[in-house]
C-alpha cells in the first residue's frame, strides 16, 4: 500500500489552515450535538423517519419529478432539465440572453459549484456575483469553497482582512463585522442593479411544486425580492412528498448544519409574483439538473441521494477536521465527499478517496437522513479493487492481500511468520508496506513468544 | 444543444431504467409525516415568543399600545411601515417619520434602501423558535423587512402558533395563500468569519418584535 | 452502525477465545490476560488452534475476496455453539458487521452470520453476557479509558468504562473529544500515515491534559498507534488493554 496523495497535501497544509478547519468543525459538531439531545429525547428516531421520508423519494423519483414538473408549471414557472453540467449552464445562459441580462446575483448552491458555473458566465460576459458572505469571499480571493455551509472556514480574519484591503474594499480591519458591513455595503447597490437572482433550493415539494431555499444572511431573499427573474438550481433529488414534511426536515437541517432551531431566513417560493405584489420576480424559472444522480440512482449506493447537504458529516469527521475541504479532490469534501465523488466521477476516477476514512463510524452516527457512510465507504473500497482487477492496476497490493489470505487461512504458516517475525523484530527504516507507519512511531521490543506457545504450556 | 424535451426525456428514462420499471408505475405511499402540535398556552406562548427572539439577539415587548412602543422606537429616524391594515388600524401609519401606502415597484425599491427602519405585521409567529412567518402581499412587500438595517415586527398575539408543525398542521399548503412565504427567526447574521456571529449581512442587523 | 441482528443469550460458561492475530502474535499478555479474567468468572475457555485473523485488514483494503477466504477459515475455526469472546471491539465488529456486509450475496451468509451472533467483545461479555457489573481487587491509577470506534453501538464501551470505575482505587478520567478516532483504522494508518499521527496525536494532547497513570483501551491496534506515536515523541505513557487491567486488579485482591 502505498502513501495516498490525500495524505501528502494533507501533510503540507498551512499551520494556521489547519487550526481554523479544526476550531470551526469542532464547534460546529460540538452544538449540534447540544441542541438536538437537548430537544429531542431521541434524534435517532427522526433521523431514521427522515431517512425513510427521503429513501421513499429515491425509489419513486420517476414519478415525483413529473408531478413536481407539473405543479411548477401549473404555479407560473419555466422548468428546465440538464442532463450534464455544460447542460445546466447553458440552460441558464440561454435564460440570461434571452432577457438581455448582464449581471445575476447568486445565493450559494451546491448545484452551481458543481457545475462550475460562475467561471462559465464571466467568460461569456456575465457578471455573476456570490453574494453569500463565505462565497463572496471565495470568489474575491479567486478560491475555492472548502465546506459545504461553511465555504470559508479555511481562512482566518487577517488574511480576509487582506484580501478586502487588496481588493479596494476598504483599508486592513480585521473585525469580523467591519468585514461584513463591507460586504453589505458592496453588495447592497450589487442586488438593485441586477437582471437576475440565482438560487438554490433545499427542497422542493412534489404535491405543491414549492421550492424552500434557507439562508442565515437572507442573500437568497435579497436575489429574489430585488430582481425581476429567478432562476433556481435544483438536483433532481432535492424532492419531499408534502409540504407537511417540511416540519421535519427543516428543524433537522438547521440542527445538524448550523446548531439552529431555525435557519434565519426559510424561503417559500411558490411562483413569480402574483398580481399585486410590489416586488419579487416576473419570472421564475427551474432547472432540474442530473450531472451524474442517475448513474448514483443505477449504482448500490443509490441511498446517498438522500443527503441534504447539511455538512454535519464533515464537522464530526476526524480526517476533515485534520485535512479540511482542500484536500479532496472536487466541491464535495468530507465523507459525504468521499462517496459523493467517485459516484458521480466514477470510481476510477479518485480511487483513494473512498480509503482516506480510518472507517471510525461518526459520520453515520451523525447523518440525518441515516445515510450509511461507513458502510457505503466499505462498499466503494470493493469496488475500486474490483476495477483494480479488471485494469491490472495495483497488482502489488493484490498480490499482498492474496498472500495475506493464504498465511490466514494456513495456521501453521501463521504461526511460523509471527515466529519470524518476533526473532526479526520490527522492520527498520522507511521500506516497505510498514516504512511510513514505523517512520512515526516507535514501537516497545517484541516478545518472544506467541500467546498460543502460552496456551500450549499450560 | 439537447432541446429541453430531450433532456427531460433522456433523464426520466435514465431513472426509469435504474430503478428498473416502466413509465406510468403508481408511486407507493410515503412513511408518514411527522407532526406533533403540543397544547400550549397562550400566555406561555408569548412567553416563549418573547424568551426566543431575546435569545437570538432580537429585541421582544409585550404590550397593548403598539403604537406607543413604535413612536419611542424611531425616536426621530424614519420608517417605512408596510400595506399591513392591522398596522393602520395600530395608529403606527399615522406616527411622525412613518411613510406608508407605497404601492409602486421603483418607488418601494427607493425607500427601502434608504429608510432606518421596516416595519411590518406578521400573518403567525412561532413560539417555540421566535419566528415570524410573513406571506407576501400587495399588504406585505418583502423588501421592507429586508432592505432596513432594523426591522420591527408587530404581531397580534392571537397569531402565535405553537410552532412549525401547528403552522403546517393549520395549511398544510401555505401556498395557497401566497406566492412566497417567509419564516424570520431572528436578526441575519453569519458565522463564516472565524465562527464568530456577526448580525445584519444581507437582512436586518435589528429585529425588534412588539406582542400585542 | 448497530447489533443488526438478535444475539444469542449466553446460557453456558463455556467460551471460545478468539486472540486475534495482533494479540497472539505480538501481544501474548493481553491473550493470557483476557483467559485469566474469564477463568475468574468461572468460565471455561477453549482456545480453537486453527485461529488466525477475522479477515478484517482485506475487508477494509476493498479485497473481500480475500477476506471472506479469512472469514471462511474462522467461521470453520469456531464452530459449534459456544459464545466466541474476542479481546478486541474492532475483531468483534468485523465478525458481526463486517463480515456480514461482504457476505450478502453470498450462499454461506447464513453461517457467517451465525458466527456474528455468538461473538462478544470481551467486556460486553462479562457485563451483558454474563450480568457481571463490577470488579474486585485494587488497582491505584488514575485511568483514561479510550472508547475505541469499532464499538460504537455496541454496549462495549460502557461496559469497559463500568467495569474499571468499580474497581477499587481506580479512578476514571474524562478525555476531550472522547468520541473522536485515535486515528489508527488498520490499513488507513499505513496509506495515510501523516493524517493518521496528526489524529492521534490529538488523541495525546488530550490524554496528557487529564495526565492519567494509565491509558486504557479495548483494542490493542489504537493503544500501539498511539504508545508507538508517544514514545517517538518522548512522551512517557503508559497504556494497557482493559484484560490486563482487570486481571492485575484481581492479583490485588485483599
Amino acid at each position: 500500500m502505498r502513501t495516498q496523495p490525500i495524505d501528502q497535501v494533507a501533510a503540507g497544509l498551512p499551520a494556521e489552515t489547519k487550526t481554523a478547519v479544526y476550531e470551526g468543525s469542532k464547534i460546529g459538531h460540538e452544538k449540534r450535538t447540544k441542541l438536538l439531545f437537548d430537544h429531542y429525547g431521541d434524534p435517532n428516531r427522526l433521523r431514521t423517519l427522515a431517512g425513510e421520508i427521503k429513501q421513499h423519494v429515491v425509489e419513486n423519483l420517476d414519478t415525483y419529478l413529473p408531478a413536481v414538473e407539473a405543479r411548477l408549471v401549473a404555479n407560473g414557472a419555466k422548468v428546465h432539465w440538464a442532463a450534464t453540467a455544460e447542460a445546466a449552464c447553458e440552460a441558464v445562459y440561454s435564460i440570461l440572453k434571452a432577457r438581455g441580462a448582464k449581471k445575476l446575483v447568486k445565493a450559494k448552491t451546491m448545484v452551481s459549484e458543481e457545475i462550475e458555473l460562475a467561471d462559465y458566465l464571466e467568460k461569456r460576459g456575465i457578471e455573476a456575483l456570490e453574494t453569500d458572505l463565505g462565497e463572496f469571499i471565495v470568489q474575491l480571493d479567486h478560491d475555492h469553497p472548502s465546506h459545504i455551509i461553511k465555504p470559508i472556514i479555511h481562512k482566518n480574519r487577517r488574511q480576509i482582512a487582506e484580501l478586502f484591503e487588496k481588493s479596494g474594499l476598504g483599508a486592513y480591519d480585521d473585525e469580523p463585522g467591519m468585514i461584513t458591513q463591507r460586504a453589505r455595503q458592496f453588495l447592497r447597490h450589487k442586488y438593485l442593479e441586477a437582471d437576475a437572482g440565482l438560487t438554490g433550493a433545499n427542497f422542493v415539494v412534489a404535491e405543491s411544486g414549492r421550492l424552500v431555499i434557507v439562508t442565515n444572511e437572507g442573500n437568497s431573499r435579497f436575489c429574489l425580492a430585488a430582481t425581476r427573474c429567478h432562476i433556481a438550481l435544483v438536483g433532481i433529488e432535492k424532492i419531499l412528498p408534502r409540504d407537511r414534511d417540511l416540519a421535519l426536515f427543516l428543524n433537522l437541517l438547521a440542527r445538524s448544519g448550523t446548531a439552529q432551531q431555525l435557519t434565519v431566513y426559510n424561503e417559500f417560493i411558490l411562483g413569480p409574483r402574483a398580481a399585486g405584489q410590489p416586488d419579487g420576480p416576473d419570472e421564475m424559472h427551474v432547472i432540474f439538473v442530473d450531472n451524474g444522480r442517475t448513474d448514483v440512482l443505477a449504482s448500490d449506493c443509490r441511498e446517498i441521494l438522500r443527503c441534504i447537504r447539511c455538512g454535519a458529516c464533515l464537522n464530526t469527521c476526524p480526517v476533515y477536521r485534520k485535512i479540511g475541504g482542500h484536500s479532496f479532490p472536487w466541491v464535495y469534501s468530507g465523507p459525504i465527499g468521499a462517496i459523493l465523488t467517485p459516484q458521480f466521477m466514477g470510481v476510477q476516477h479518485e480511487p483513494a478517496l473512498p480509503f482516506a476514512s480510518s472507517l471510525c463510524g461518526a459520520c453515520g452516527e451523525v447523518c440525518p437522513v441515516k445515510i450509511d457512510i461507513p458502510k457505503i465507504l466499505l462498499e466503494l473500497r470493493s469496488d475500486v479493487k474490483k476495477a483494480d482487477a479488471r485494469e491490472h492496476k495495483n497488482r502489488l497490493e493484490k498480490l499482498g492481500f492474496r498472500a495475506f489470505a493464504w498465511m490466514m487461512t494456513h495456521p501453521r504458516i501463521f504461526e511460523m511468520a509471527g515466529r519470524i517475525g518476533r526473532s526479526m523484530g520490527w522492520p527498520s527504516g522507511n521500506k516497505g508496506p510498514m516504512g511510513a507507519w514505523l517512520s512515526e512511531r516507535d514501537l516497545p521490543p517484541l516478545p518472544a513468544h506467541s500467546f498460543r506457545d502460552l496456551w500450549r504450556r499450560r | 444543444m439537447e432541446t429541453p424535451l430531450v433532456s427531460r426525456d433522456y433523464i426520466l428514462h435514465r431513472i426509469r431504467t435504474a430503478l428498473g420499471r416502466g413509465a406510468g408505475q403508481a408511486v407507493a405511499d410515503p412513511p408518514p409525516a411527522r407532526i406533533r402540535v403540543p397544547q400550549v398556552s397562550m400566555e406561555l406562548r408569548v412567553a416563549s415568543m418573547l424568551e426566543r427572539v431575546r435569545a437570538l439577539a432580537g429585541e421582544a415587548v409585550a404590550s397593548s399600545d403598539p403604537c406607543a412602543v413604535v413612536a419611542n422606537l424611531i425616536a426621530g429616524k424614519t420608517a417605512l411601515a408596510s400595506n399591513a391594515p392591522y398596522l393602520a388600524e395600530c395608529g403606527i401609519c399615522g406616527l411622525p417619520g412613518v411613510r406608508s401606502g407605497i404601492t409602486g415597484r421603483e418607488e418601494l425599491r427607493e425607500i427601502c434602501a434608504t429608510v432606518d427602519i421596516g416595519i411590518t405585521s406578521a400573518d403567525y409567529a412561532l413560539a417555540d423558535t421566535g419566528t415570524l412567518v410573513l406571506l407576501s402581499s400587495p399588504r406585505e412587500a418583502r423588501m421592507i423587512s429586508l432592505l432596513p438595517p432594523a426591522h420591527i415586527a408587530v404581531v397580534p398575539r392571537e397569531r402565535i402558533l405553537t410552532g412549525l408543525d401547528e403552522l403546517f398542521a393549520l395549511l398544510p399548503n401555505p401556498a395557497e395563500a401566497s406566492s412566497s412565504m417567509v419564516l424570520i427567526t431572528g436578526p441575519s447574521r453569519t458565522a463564516d468569519i472565524e465562527q464568530i456571529l456577526v448580525r445584519g449581512v444581507h437582512g436586518p442587523g435589528q429585529l425588534t418584535v412588539i406582542v400585542v | 452502525m448497530t447489533l443488526t441482528s438478535g444475539r444469542a443469550p449466553v446460557t453456558g460458561k463455556r467460551v471460545q477465545l478468539m486472540a486475534t492475530c495482533l494479540c497472539d502474535a505480538f501481544h501474548d499478555d493481553v491473550a493470557a490476560a483476557t483467559v485469566e479474567v474469564l477463568e475468574h468468572l468461572g468460565c471455561e475457555v477453549a482456545f480453537p488452534e486453527g485461529q488466525t485473523c477475522c479477515g478484517q485488514p482485506a475487508f477494509n483494503g476493498g479485497d473481500w475476496d480475500s477476506s471472506r477466504r479469512v472469514v471462511r477459515h474462522t467461521v470453520r475455526t469456531f464452530s459449534g455453539d459456544d459464545p466466541v469472546v474476542v479481546p478486541s471491539g474492532s475483531c468483534a465488529a468485523m465478525l458481526f458487521h463486517g463480515a456480514a456486509l461482504e457476505f450478502e450475496h453470498e450462499p454461506d451468509l447464513g453461517a457467517v452470520q451465525g458466527l456474528g451472533r455468538r461473538t462478544w467483545e470481551l467486556g460486553d461479555y462479562i457485563v451483558n453476557g454474563l450480568g457481571v457489573r463490577s470488579w474486585p481487587g485494587r488497582l491505584d491509577a488514575a485511568i483514561a479509558l479510550h472508547r475505541s470506534c469499532h464499538t460504537r453501538g455496541t454496549g462495549s464501551s460502557e461496559a469497559v468504562a463500568l467495569l474499571l470505575a468499580s474497581i477499587d482505587g481506580v479512578r476514571l478520567v474524562e478525555i476531550g473529544e472522547a468520541e473522536q478516532c485515535c486515528g489508527f483504522g488498520g490499513t488507513f494508518s499505513v496509506g495515510f500515515p501523516h493524517i493518521s499521527a496528526a489524529m492521534g496525536d490529538l488523541k495525546l494532547d488530550h490524554v496528557r491534559a487529564v495526565r492519567p497513570d494509565l491509558l486504557v483501551s479495548g483494542d490493542t491496534g489504537c493503544l500501539m498507534h498511539l504508545s508507538g506515536l508517544a514514545a517517538r515523541e518522548g512522551i512517557k505513557l503508559r497504556t494497557m488493554h482493559f484484560a490486563q487491567v482487570l486481571r492485575d486488579a484481581l492479583r490485588k485482591r485483599g
